[in-house]
């Protein structure tokens, strides 16, 4: 698997077992990466092909797993049937402080469980009398969304008239959320609402709602952390480096945040976005409305953390420039020692990933820090604009998957024969059977946290833990 | 369909469409007929745009008519 043309010969070859059709709609979203080329030359964003094994999900895991869920002292109102939210509770691990069910909620789930009736004679009436009941459980909440299940845009419930009626009569934020399931073609779409929702129902209200904290001060160097959702405490030492160059972040939106921290937002200086696939909308509109600009920023694996932190102090005055490179300078040395340490495990090891939001690119530099490389990545639910990102980050010559599909990934693996495979857990077991080395990539297979310096510590060391597990050697691999 | 112009860090106008998720950079740029201005972006697409200040103040989002 040298070259360019036995790439696209592999492909060639997996899309042969396709029907025509079928093969025809796959073979624009798999390519290889070439020399020179400002995108990867796949098509992305497009419904799945049907009868494939795809790993996307619908429009309300993104708007309630991913963008509302980890506010973490609002309650998020899984409205329909009892299932979506059931299936959906607490996977993602957005680790968080608070007491649960007193004043924070992100590990509980509430629903309103749908019946027979609700169908039949609309679930309005059902949904005033939770939030009344949830007002008298849980006094401590700042606010409720409501985040609509297929059944209820089927039936045309009007849950934006009870979310008006309701924020009224308790004076709380209550934020109906149209992430109906069928609505899009993944999770993508669910992040878009979301985002849209803030605009129309919070942020416009911001001023009324904002609980400014004692003797608060407007500084210079405020900043908001927008998309970084703290699996396993990743929101942490990013806040903890950014504070240590001297800013102040005033907003974790979403990882470990607050209501009040949202509405606190357009109070910054600067959002500093970590997932740009699912937070860039409202980021853009705060850029036009306030003025605030935007910027991404990779906190996985030294390279890329300094790079980083000097792109965020560029914005700011030379104190900040100044601390940064003292930052850096500082964690270099501890840095060299776990390269030092890992990377002569790891060196020339390689690594196939599949994973959704910001990371099929952003981790790539850390795998590269440890010495290893990355043969083959790709988006479930990526757009242009993230493959177009994803260009500078991986090597020529690396394979390109859009939304792949269980079969294509699995033919991958058997030819390109990777030393680690990051993913979800739907392919963890998969792959394991094939005795090869696996890492969640969603989860971070129950470790953490993998952002900043301290981040990468754990990282270098996981990684080392899954591929030089003694394991291994006791299974065969199909083609060994 | 609403588009936002935007300027990127290097100074270069960019042109974002949320619905389609595009974000393209603007390659060319001519007037059009009744004080409108064609922005040729670099996927090829032409839009038409009227009503902008000059210089553009960005970031901010129009209407803007596809003509190819």
């Amino acid at each position: 698997m040298a070259t360019l043309e036995d790439k696209k010969a592999l492909i060639q070859e997996v899309l042969d077992a396709y029907p025509e059709k079928a093969a025809k709609l796959r073979s624009k979203h798999l390519d290889v990466k070439e020399e020179g080329a400002s995108d990867c030359g796949v098509k992305s964003n497009k419904k799945s092909v049907p009868g494939v094994m795809t790993t996307r999900g619908c429009a309300y895991a993104g708007a309630k797993g991913v963008v509302w869920g980890p506010v973490k002292d609002m309650i998020h109102l899984s409205h329909g049937p009892v299932g979506c939210g059931y299936y959906s509770w607490s996977g993602r691990r957005n680790y968080y402080i608070g007491t649960t069910g007193v004043d924070t909620f992100g590990t509980m789930q509430f629903t309103s469980d749908f019946q027979e009736r609700d169908i039949v004679f609309g679930g309005d009436k059902k949904l005033d009398k939770l939030i009344d009941e949830l007002e008298i459980l849980f006094p401590l909440s700042q606010g409720t969304t409501i985040e609509s299940e297929c059944p209820v845009g089927l039936i045309g419930d009007d849950i934006e008239a009870v979310a008006r009626k309701k924020a009224k009569e308790y004076g709380k934020p209550v934020v109906p959320v149209r992430c109906e399931g069928f609505r899009g073609v993944s999770q993508s779409l669910g992040h878009h609402i979301a985002n849209d929702t803030v605009r129309d129902w919070v942020l416009p209200k911001a001023d009324e709602y904002r609980k400014l904290p004692e003797g608060y001060e407007p500084g210079p160097y405020d900043v908001n952390i927008i998309g970084d959702y703290n699996i396993g405490g990743d929101a942490w030492p990013s806040r903890l480096l950014l504070e240590e160059i001297g800013l102040r972040v005033i907003c974790q939106f979403s990882g470990d945040g607050t209501f009040n921290e949202v509405v606190m937002t357009p109070l910054a200086k600067l959002n500093l976005i970590h997932c740009y696939r699912s937070m860039n909308y409202i980021c853009r509109f705060m850029e036009e409305k306030y003025g605030i600009g935007w910027l991404e920023y990779n906190f996985f694996g030294p390279t890329q953390i300094a790079k980083s932190l000097r792109k965020i102090a560029a914005q700011f005055d030379e104190t900040i420039q100044a601390k940064a490179e003292e930052v850096i300078a500082k964690y270099q040395p501890r840095m060299d020692a776990i390269v030092e340490k890992y990377r002569p495990r790891l060196e020339g090891k390689k690594v196939m990933m599949m994973v959704g939001g910001l990371r099929p690119r952003h981790v790539v530099p850390a795998f590269k820090d440890l010495g290893m490389d990355v043969i083959g990545t790709g988006y479930e639910f990526g757009h242009g604009d993230d493959y177009k990102r994803t260009a500078e980050y991986v090597d020529d010559g690396t394979i390109i998957y859009d939304d792949v599909s269980g079969y294509e990934f699995e033919e991958f693996a058997k030819q390109l024969k990777p030393d680690l495979i990051a993913s979800g857990i739907k392919e963890k077991y998969v792959f394991q059977k094939m005795a090869l080395p696996f890492r969640q990539m969603h989860s971070w297979d129950y470790s953490g946290p993998y952002h900043g310096y301290d981040g990468f510590e754990v990282f270098a060391r996981d990684m080392d833990l899954a591929i030089n597990n003694p394991t291994w050697s006791l299974i065969k691999a199909p083609w060994a | 369909m609403k588009v936002m112009l935007r300027t990127n860090a290097a100074g270069q106008l960019l042109v974002y469409v949320a619905k389609k998720d595009l974000e393209e950079e603007v390659v060319a740029q001519s007037p059009g007929h009744h004080q409108t201005q064609i922005f040729t972006l670099s996927n090829g697409w032409e839009l038409e745009i009227a009503g902008l200040s000059d210089p553009i103040q960005t970031p901010q989002t129009v209407e803007a008519k596809r003509l190819n």
